[in-house]
């Protein structure tokens, strides 16, 4: 669980007294005294910023944030319009053909930048990040995880050994992977396809996990994850999820080991990134969405 | 999403380039000397890549309309430094007036949530939404009332013991954590203070069938869009794992929230239009990052 770092500071000479930081803090932290507001509130602060966020002279910091951190916003209507950002939105897709260009350090800092501005439950912020950019790494990845799903489809040939793995891993479990088959044996069948049906042939993957502690944390780590997908599309590069490694990693030593994953720790996605070896010249749309108004 | 329906060639069109071929993930085509066919073989799980790469406009999918295809911006439609600031512009809004959202414009956000990428493109996802001021009151009600025997709980030493028991000390102790900030929202809502929906009009909840694998982390992925159309629109969303968590085992909380049975609720999200402008963004710690 997070723990509070610190609480808001009001410089007085900064301060009108307009009271913004107040009523904008949800816990009551913030609190009116003769010199201004005071972090004088019962509840802890969860450091979510909007009283530094809020005031109109900077009159507020906060020892759990850098003031080298805070940017000023734009006003709302120079900001993205929803027309520019639906284009962002199609135009990521999920890129299956990647080049040999490696994605720079730099790059890889300014996409986990994007994705750590998401929010978190209770401002935890409790997201990891391992990056695996090491070819022999990945490979190494990327054959312990084909061997895994080569023992799978081998235990769903047999009935003894399919009635094994159903009591292991559960009925519905046995049905996904029936229904995965043909992708898991174009995965798998490495050799035959010449085509890495796995990691898509991208140079780097990364994976983000979060600790078993924290009760929203794979929620975060997948609105992390979100960012970092649109921030590469803006870049120009291009993601694919892998669930096929999400789904296992968790459940085989060698594989936590590999990428990095605690003991403790859930792994939220595994996704990889690189130059796209495609250029996707219109977007399809999904189906329409199932809602219903109350 | 599997499909047995292929893909379709125009003839005319196609110039034999091999791009849809090469673009397929899955073989479901091959190439022949007078163009593209489908194979008997291979899944389909109409992800629509040949559709968007060709560059002649010669494929079509019969489970796709023609009505969803937009041609793209050849550039990145938002540059760096604009994404950055749309990023730094949503934060957890947790102050709203009393405007409604118009359903046209909840559709919209939906819209922009469901372009997310979804495992095996099961796009699963379903979203109910709650405007009924009764209906909302029921789901604070059902969520004051489960938080309130939580922190009776917390404080009676039996159970305090089952707890403990039951998910560990640490987890427990992580309760204590939060529960001055519970106490505070519970008496809150004895005042009618709202400090569960901040005061929304709206609430969005996003749930798809449990025994979808990747359900959570494909619903996530479409709230986070949702989020950010929002901004671009001068709304405001707050996530509410205050509901969301407890949800998932307390079912008069879920029968509030209206889950549908058989799935499970990823995300509730507050939605309105906010009372409060801020003025800059605040940064986040230091992100723990390794590479290898």
């Amino acid at each position: 669980m997070m723990k509070p770092e610190g609480r808001p500071v009001v410089d007085p000479d900064a301060c009108r007294r307009c009271g913004k930081c107040i009523t904008t803090c949800s816990l009551d932290v913030l609190e009116m005294g003769p010199n201004g507001p005071e972090a004088t509130g019962a509840a802890p602060c969860f450091r979510c910023g909007h009283c530094v966020a809020v005031c109109p002279t900077h009159a507020i910091s906060h020892p759990g944030m850098k003031a080298e951190h805070f940017r000023e916003l734009l006003p709302e209507e120079e900001g993205v319009t929803p027309d520019l950002l639906f284009d962002l939105l199609r135009k990521r897709r999920s890129v299956r053909n990647y080049t040999d260009e490696q994605v720079t350090e730099s790059e890889i800092m300014q996409l986990i930048e994007a994705a750590v501005q998401a929010p978190s439950g209770l401002n935890a912020q409790s997201w990891c990040f391992t990056i695996i950019q090491d070819p022999e790494h990945l490979a190494h990845i990327g054959r312990r995880t084909r061997a895994i799903y080569h023992v799978l489809l081998r235990m769903l040939e047999s009935r003894v050994s399919k009635f094994m793995l159903r009591l292991q891993v559960g009925q519905e479990a046995v049905e996904v992977l029936e229904e995965a088959r043909p992708l898991l044996e174009g995965i798998v069948d490495v050799d035959k396809t010449g085509t890495d049906r796995l990691f898509w042939g991208a140079p780097t993957l990364v994976i983000v996990h979060s600790p078993d502690e924290d009760p929203t944390g794979d929620e975060s780590a997948h609105y992390a994850v979100g960012n970092f997908m649109l921030m590469a599309t803006a870049m120009g590069l291009g993601t694919c999820l892998i669930g096929f490694l999400t789904a296992v990693a968790e459940q085989d030593a060698r594989v936590r080991e590999l990428i990095g994953l605690p003991e403790d720790h859930s792994l939220g996605a595994a996704l990889v990134v690189g130059h796209p070896d495609v250029e996707f010249l219109r977007s399809v749309d999904k189906r329409a969405a199932q809602i219903e108004f109350i | 999403m599997s499909s047995a329906a292929r893909p379709e060639f125009n003839e005319d069109a196609c110039i034999v380039c091999g791009q849809c071929v090469e673009a397929c993930s899955f073989e479901v085509l091959k190439l022949r000397k007078t163009g593209p066919r489908p194979r008997g073989v291979g899944e389909c799980i109409v992800c629509g890549q040949c559709v968007a790469v060709c560059p002649e406009n010669a494929v079509t999918h019969p489970e796709i309309p023609v009505a969803r295809i937009t041609e793209a911006p050849r550039e990145p439609a938002v540059s760096y430094e604009e994404l950055t600031t749309l990023l730094g512009q949503r934060r957890s809004v947790r102050r709203y007036n009393d405007d409604e959202v118009p359903d046209e414009l909840v559709r919209e956000l939906i819209g922009a949530a469901v372009l997310a990428p979804s495992g095996h493109n099961e796009q699963s996802w379903e979203f109910t939404v709650i405007k009924d001021p009764a209906e909302l009151d029921s789901v604070r009600d059902a969520a004051a009332q489960f938080y309130a025997g939580l922190l009776a709980a917390l404080e009676d030493e039996e159970s305090r013991a089952e707890m403990i028991g039951a998910m560990g000390e640490e987890a427990v102790e992580g309760l204590d954590d939060i529960a001055p900030a519970v106490k505070l929202i519970l008496r809150a809502h004895d005042r009618g203070n709202d400090r569960m929906l901040w005061g929304a009009p709206t609430l969005v909840l996003a749930h798809a069938p449990a025994q979808d694998p990747t359900g959570a982390e494909s619903t996530h992925y479409a709230v986070a869009n949702l989020m950010l159309a929002a901004v671009t629109k001068g709304l405001g969303t707050c996530a509410l794992g205050f509901l969301t968590i407890p949800a998932s085992f307390d079912d008069q909380l879920r029968n509030a929230l209206h889950v549908p049975d058989g799935h499970a609720l990823h995300a509730s999200l507050a939605l309105g239009w906010p009372d409060v402008t801020y003025h800059r963004s605040t940064g986040r710690r230091e992100a723990n990052v390794r590479i290898i």
